[in-house]
């Protein structure tokens, strides 16, 4: 997709960090699958960056209470070790594996902007094993919406359609989505109990009216699992 | 993209030596994280200084910022972005963090308060005096003075849109537009000015 003025102010919002918990975790996530989106985060962060100077050295005593603070030598490969499980393990796209390795590191240190919501909100990033579609979703089971931001996703003359996978594996439609902006969709309240941590969420490409008889006729474009974050 | 001292004054070599230094790290190698941590501590107690002007507190800060740094420096990639502006996200959230976590349980002090109160217009003349980007500190004169103070005020004191709107006592729609329209100006200033 062509950056777009919305994208560009996104990206220097989530750099002066002014975006929502959601809305940073969905960027955090768009960051990993979007190159252009990732080098107008940089770009922002190398202009902002003079207003962070100007250098001062630390004194010495820092560097040695930093030394004494880390943990024992063992063990220190543990940021690694889980996005190779991501890879290894989950049968995941490897771009979909990256997203979710990097929002699994991000989580300890996320800070929501705004005071945390009733329920943490619910994220998944959608990708493809060729790496050609990705989509980052984000559910809000408050008020049962939700975000979802089309990375890539090419459904020639058809139209995208989001189905919810619960651990029964049966596929059931949330309805139609926009392939080429981000739309947020209220989800039918019948649908809300299966949108839990672990549940997958998928797209195909259907008719314009949706798949006949709410049975998906086209392979899956994109999927991924749904975290809480 | 505008030239940018923080990055201009490290040269590629230097910039590849700390990205594979920062790589090494993140694979639990101390003597690569020592070398990351002489390569960058100057630079990075800068931003806790920026934003902690206390040195005791900017010091508590910069430990946090290298434990962080060491936890995180394995999501690091060094394609994606430059090891210095990765650092220095890393350290100013973590700053950040730490200034709104304070400002919400109430420990800030009344001196403080009244800095942050009346941070305002002293503040904006001190940016532009301090900014050691001529790019960027051209960039920002030309904004409405009330719009670089917002973004000053983000960037550095960590406010969100709610707090800008309730200082201003405008409508959240009306900061948040007014905010996207002068960021918009100042990435159209750089990039011209590049």
């Amino acid at each position: 997709m062509t950056m777009t003025d919305e994208d560009f102010t996104l990206a220097g919002e989530y750099v002066l960090g002014l975006l929502d918990a959601g809305q940073e975790a969905t960027a955090v996530a768009r960051i990993a699958v979007d190159a252009q989106f990732a080098a107008e985060v940089e770009a922002w962060r190398l202009r902002l960056m003079p207003l962070l100077g100007p250098e001062q050295s630390p004194p010495d005593h820092i560097w040695s209470a930093i030394e004494k603070s880390l943990p024992a030598e063992t063990g220190q490969d543990l940021g690694a070790g889980k996005v190779t499980f991501w890879r290894t393990i989950s049968g995941l796209s490897m771009t979909a594996a990256v997203i979710m390795g990097v929002l699994l590191m991000q989580k300890p240190g996320t800070s929501p902007v705004i005071p945390a919501p009733d329920a943490p909100p619910m994220i998944a990033a959608l990708g493809s094993e060729n790496g050609k579609s990705a989509i980052t979703a984000q559910y809000d089971s408050v008020h049962g919406t939700m975000l979802l931001t089309p990375v890539a996703l090419d459904t020639g003359n058809l139209y995208p359609e989001l189905w919810i996978i619960p651990s029964d594996g049966k596929a059931r439609s949330l309805g139609m989505i926009k392939g080429d902006k981000p739309s947020e969709m209220i989800v039918s309240p019948a649908m809300r109990p299966y949108l839990n941590e672990g549940a997958m969420l998928a797209i195909t490409p259907e008719p314009a009216q949706g798949a006949p008889g709410g049975v998906a006729t086209g392979p899956v474009l994109a999927s991924g699992k749904i975290s809480i974050l | 993209m505008a030239k940018d001292s923080g990055t201009a004054d490290l040269d590629s070599a230097r910039r590849a030596r700390l990205s594979e230094a920062l790589v090494k790290a993140g694979r639990g190698d101390r003597n690569a994280f020592a070398a990351v941590y002489a390569e960058t501590s100057a630079k990075l107690f800068g931003v806790c200084l920026r934003i902690f002007p206390d040195r005791n507190e900017a010091e508590d800060v910069l430990q946090d910022a290298y434990l962080t740094i060491w936890n995180k420096a394995a999501s690091f990639e060094s394609g994606r972005a430059s090891p210095i502006s990765w650092l220095v996200a890393v350290t100013r959230n973590r700053a950040i963090d730490r200034l709104r976590a304070k400002k919400k349980i109430g420990t800030t002090s009344i001196e403080e308060a009244a800095e942050i109160a009346d941070a305002t217009p002293l503040a904006d003349a001190q940016l532009i005096e301090e900014a050691d980007d001529r790019v960027l500190h051209d960039c920002i004169q030309s904004l409405d003075t009330r719009d670089a103070f917002f973004i000053r005020s983000a960037f550095i004191g960590g406010s969100t849109y709610a707090d800008l709107a309730e200082n201003e006592g405008q409508p959240l729609g009306t900061v948040k537009s007014r905010i996207r329209r002068a960021l918009l100006k100042l990435r159209g200033c750089m990039e011209g000015a590049a």
